[in-house]
């Protein structure tokens, strides 16, 4: 089968769904960007704590900011986190990873010894580091939770792709006068693809849970910008008296996370030729 | 009385398409002291056969028929009355040795194991006990090596090892599943010594399969011949390789390089593959690949032809090779 | 034969692999995987190389393939030195030899169309060739081992072993060597695909005049395919010569063993005894690293090495009894 004509996207029951998420994830994200049902910073304390109602479809919160209204501009943080975080990670991590499994040696050791060093250090703490230096913000709180992934997709890349490397496909491409670099790109990346995409949307999840773990410690986000974690976090202290407010941002993560999870699992069935064909 | 004794065996795996016959209508009988050879290439249900008989068919699978065991009939006996029979009363080993031995146990416990478990030896009686075994299967300095790791042995002493392993128990009912294919020639050769020295002091049966025609003409007294999940013949070692009367068995021979096929000449290939489970061609299974077929192997599956009282072929044209 | 009349020339290839350090500090001990192997292959012939496993064969055809560097010794293809030549002049001469795995499962990538597979000797060979052209000499060489134009868009998990491995002779052949190194190329196939293989191999040295490197560890295969036959014991040629006359009359102890050790269809059912090679203990340093195995090793055996030295004409031996 191809994926010419008469491609059967009803086959792909999970790449739909997942895909389907997360679109709607990132139209309200761009559409938040010119409008929201209210103003996010607009903060009124008669409106606060409210249930949902046909003004306030989600409630308000503490402050009587709209819920609806949070969630859209928090899911820019959120998503953004997670995009260019796991992006950072995989970027630079499967370079390290492919780097080590194709040069061995010292070079192999370097990089795996580099990826001890950062996981010797809780996420957190290496965020808590980076921002200490850099100072608290959005971006820093990326680029701490970006350099927690790099070893993370290092290590990964490394054991799936010295498996690729044993096998004699490599040892063809090696006696056509292959050059590493291209086998690499040609069989090694194609090869463990897969795993890193299914990979990828595990640590996604994982990146927005950071980052409301930064925003609670005040690293993250900062006041007045929403994220879904700091509306998590924030709503735990009115949890007895409006468990509503910690359940929407919630279900918000848990429902972007299984999104992008699913579009994960239906790119990895996606781009591999016997499954293609074991569902033909 | 008969040791073991299979009856219109049929074997259907689950898949997304429906269940699939990879075993159809095999019927045989092994009497004790007595060693068969099952020969066929892969997909021809060999293994399978095997795995129903001693219980440890894949999840899934359903076997249809009679499997007996001095009268008992094994398909319909609990897992619970399979446990108390394998290992005990029937036992098997595998092509490759070292996935079959537990690599973080010394082979010692690991052939004790099976004598404390079905014969309710202390352990000081099953490590004796499992001393001699080794030494039986020839393994030097059997006392020494009880406690080695089986990484610390090579390819054929650990098939020694599983061999040890399942005569523990002294089973009536030995199966092996391509147990030198994975050794080497000379290698080969000493297992091959050691299974015909065993079946002559042990008494047990031993269902031996193979894709090699030559490891089976080696041990066995009976050679059964299979092909894509069906017996195309069945007869007495000698008279089965002399006559070979299915024109599947022909073309086995024919496509094996041998000390009189010279070099330059070409080998007698049997053209095409074997059909896969789930396009078996009606009619004979083998006719889409056989010189001899005729439009009525194309409807009807041939019936048994007897060679000889106790040698026949599931063929409309049997006859010698040659 | 003059060394300058060979396509390959090998001489004094030994390569040693470094093991895992012994404990933390301890030393990484070196194992000789080849030991001073020298031959010559006449172009258009078949030179069949016979040994089990850990003989060294594989490391051979490596080498061979300048896929890894010597310890010492040279490779000569067409009286180049391979392992002389800057990475660029061996990257030009890669195209003039090529390889055949044993596993077509593993050898063939399995995100790939057996098109890009076929065209990737081209993509180094002839970067240049135009789309259109690539695609013709795809479409020529699927035709040349026998499979359908329309198996180039097909994956290979979509394709049966013996199908994967035509397309990894048409791969090796796409930019018409003068060498293949074939190490098992029929091992992982069925008895009938395996004929239809080597019949095809057969075949394609006729009509492209392509110089066989063959490695097998199944007497009967190499006897069948090779001209000239040098079999390997731990590293080493024990001993060389003429296929046919070499295997009926083998003058080297192992050799004998070997040969002895393949079972013999003619015999089958008749449960012949034969001498059954023992398992042997390390080699003494300086002696016959064959001896601890040998039926007719002497105390000369294991303090005098033997050399490989001629015995007739065409043959030689590494045995002091030969």
């Amino acid at each position: 089968m191809s994926l010419g004509p008469g491609f059967g996207w009803h086959r792909y029951p999970a790449l739909i769904a997942g895909a389907a998420v997360t679109l709607v994830l990132v139209t309200l994200a761009a559409v938040s960007l010119a409008w929201t049902p209210y103003p996010v910073t607009e903060l009124v304390i008669a409106r606060r704590l409210q249930g949902p109602s046909a003004a306030h479809w989600l409630g308000t919160d503490q402050f009587g900011r709209d819920v609806l209204s949070m969630l859209m501009a928090g899911s820019r943080n959120s998503i953004a986190v997670g995009f260019v975080a796991v992006g950072i990670g995989l970027t630079l991590g499967v370079a390290l990873g492919m780097l080590a499994a194709a040069r061995r040696g010292l070079i192999d050791e370097a990089v795996m010894r580099l990826g001890d060093f950062t996981f010797a250090f809780p996420a957190v703490l290496s965020a808590i580091m980076i921002t200490a230096i850099a100072g608290p913000g959005a971006i820093n709180a990326i680029i701490a939770i970006g350099i927690f992934n790099i070893p993370v997709f290092a290590r990964l890349a490394r054991g799936a792709a010295l498996q690729v490397w044993s096998r004699d496909f490599i040892l063809a491409a090696r006696a056509a006068g292959k050059s590493t670099f291209r086998i690499t790109l040609e069989h090694v990346l194609p090869n463990v693809a897969g795993l890193l995409v299914v990979q990828a949307t595990i640590q996604f999840a994982l990146a927005i849970l950071a980052e409301a773990s930064l925003a609670y410690l005040g690293l993250g986000t900062q006041p007045p910008n929403p994220s879904w974690g700091k509306m998590l976090n924030e709503a735990q202290t009115f949890m007895s008296r409006a468990p509503l407010l910690a359940v929407f941002p919630g279900l918000a993560i848990a429902v972007a996370v299984l999104g992008i999870n699913l579009l994960g699992d239906g790119l990895r069935d996606l781009i591999d030729p016997k499954l293609r064909r074991a569902r033909a | 009385m008969t040791l073991l004794a299979v009856e219109g065996l049929t074997i259907s795996l689950p898949t997304p398409g429906g269940p699939l016959r990879v075993v159809r209508d095999a019927s045989f009988a092994l009497e004790r002291r007595q060693t068969l050879g099952i020969v066929g290439e892969s997909g021809s249900g060999k293994s399978m056969t095997a795995l129903a008989i001693i219980g440890l068919l894949p999840a899934g699978a359903t076997a249809a028929g009679r499997v007996m065991l001095d009268g008992e009939d094994l398909l319909m006996a609990s897992e619970e009355r399979l446990c108390a029979l394998r290992g005990n009363r029937i036992a098997m080993i595998f092509q490759e040795p070292m996935t079959s031995l537990n690599p973080v146990h010394r082979v010692g416990d690991q052939v004790a194991e099976g004598l404390i478990l079905h014969r309710g030896l202390d352990r000081a009686a099953a490590l004796a006990e499992a001393a001699r075994l080794l030494d039986r299967v020839g393994i030097a300095q059997a006392g020494a090596r009880l406690r080695a790791y089986p990484h610390e042995l090579s390819g054929g002493q650990r098939q020694r090892v599983m061999i040890a392993l399942a005569l523990a128990c002294r089973p009536d009912l030995l199966i092996a599943d391509e147990p030198t294919s994975a050794l080497d020639v000379t290698v080969q050769a000493q297992i091959i010594e050691l299974l015909r020295g065993l079946i002559d002091d042990f008494g047990m049966a031993l269902l031996l399969i193979s894709h090699d025609l030559a490891v089976v003409g080696e041990i066995a007294d009976r050679v059964m011949v299979m092909y894509a999940g069906a017996v195309a013949e069945e007869g007495p070692t000698a008279a089965l390789y002399a006559v070979r009367a299915h024109p599947y068995t022909q073309g086995l021979f024919g496509a094996l390089p041998d000390r009189l096929a010279r070099k330059g000449r070409r080998l007698a290939a049997i053209p095409g593959t074997v059909p896969l489970a789930n396009e078996l061609p009606p009619g004979c299974p083998f006719h889409g690949r056989c010189p001899k077929a005729a439009p009525i192997c194309r409807e009807t599956p041939p019936p048994w032809a007897s060679h000889a009282a106790d040698h026949r072929a599931r063929c409309y044209f049997p006859g010698a090779a040659r | 034969m003059s060394a300058a009349a060979s396509l390959v020339a090998a001489e004094g290839l030994t390569r040693d692999y470094r093991l895992p350090r012994v404990g933390v500090l301890g030393a990484r001990p070196r194992l000789r995987a080849l030991d001073g192997v020298s031959f010559a292959m006449s172009p258009g012939r078949s030179f069949g190389v016979v040994g089990e496993s850990g003989s060294g064969k594989s490391t051979l055809a490596r080498l061979v393939m300048a896929l890894e560097r010597p310890s010492g010794g040279t490779v000569r293809f067409n009286g180049e030195d391979l392992f002389a030549l800057s990475p660029d002049a061996l990257r030009a001469r890669r195209r003039f030899f090529q390889m055949v795995f044993q596993d077509p499962n593993g050898s063939l990538d399995p995100r790939r169309r057996i098109e890009w597979i076929v065209a990737e000797p081209l993509d180094v060979a002839e970067p240049d060739l135009p789309q259109a052209d690539r695609r013709a000499r795809v479409a020529d060489m699927l035709a040349a081992v026998g499979l359908p134009e329309d198996a180039a868009q097909r994956f290979p998990h979509e394709l049966s072993g013996g199908q994967r491995q035509r397309i990894a002779l048409a791969r090796a052949l796409v930019t018409a060597p003068a060498l293949i190194v074939a190490d098992e190329p029929v091992s992982a196939l069925d008895v009938s695909v395996q004929a239809q293989v080597l019949n095809l191999m057969m075949q394609l040295q006729e009509t492209r005049a392509v110089t066989y490197l063959f490695i097998s560890h199944n007497l009967a295969v190499v006897e069948h395919v090779a001209d000239e036959v040098a079999v390997m014991y731990r590293g080493r040629i024990v001993e060389q010569g003429p296929a046919v006359e070499l295997l009926a009359r083998p003058a080297h102890p192992y050799t004998q063993a070997l040969v002895d050790a393949v079972p013999d269809l003619a015999a089958a059912g008749t449960r012949r005894r034969r001498t059954v090679l023992r398992d042997g203990g390390e080699p003494v340093p300086g002696g016959c690293p064959f001896a601890p195995r040998c039926p007719r090793a002497e105390a000369r055996c294991r303090s005098e090495d033997p050399a490989l030295r001629a015995i007739a004409p065409g043959r030689r031996a590494a045995c002091h009894f030969a």
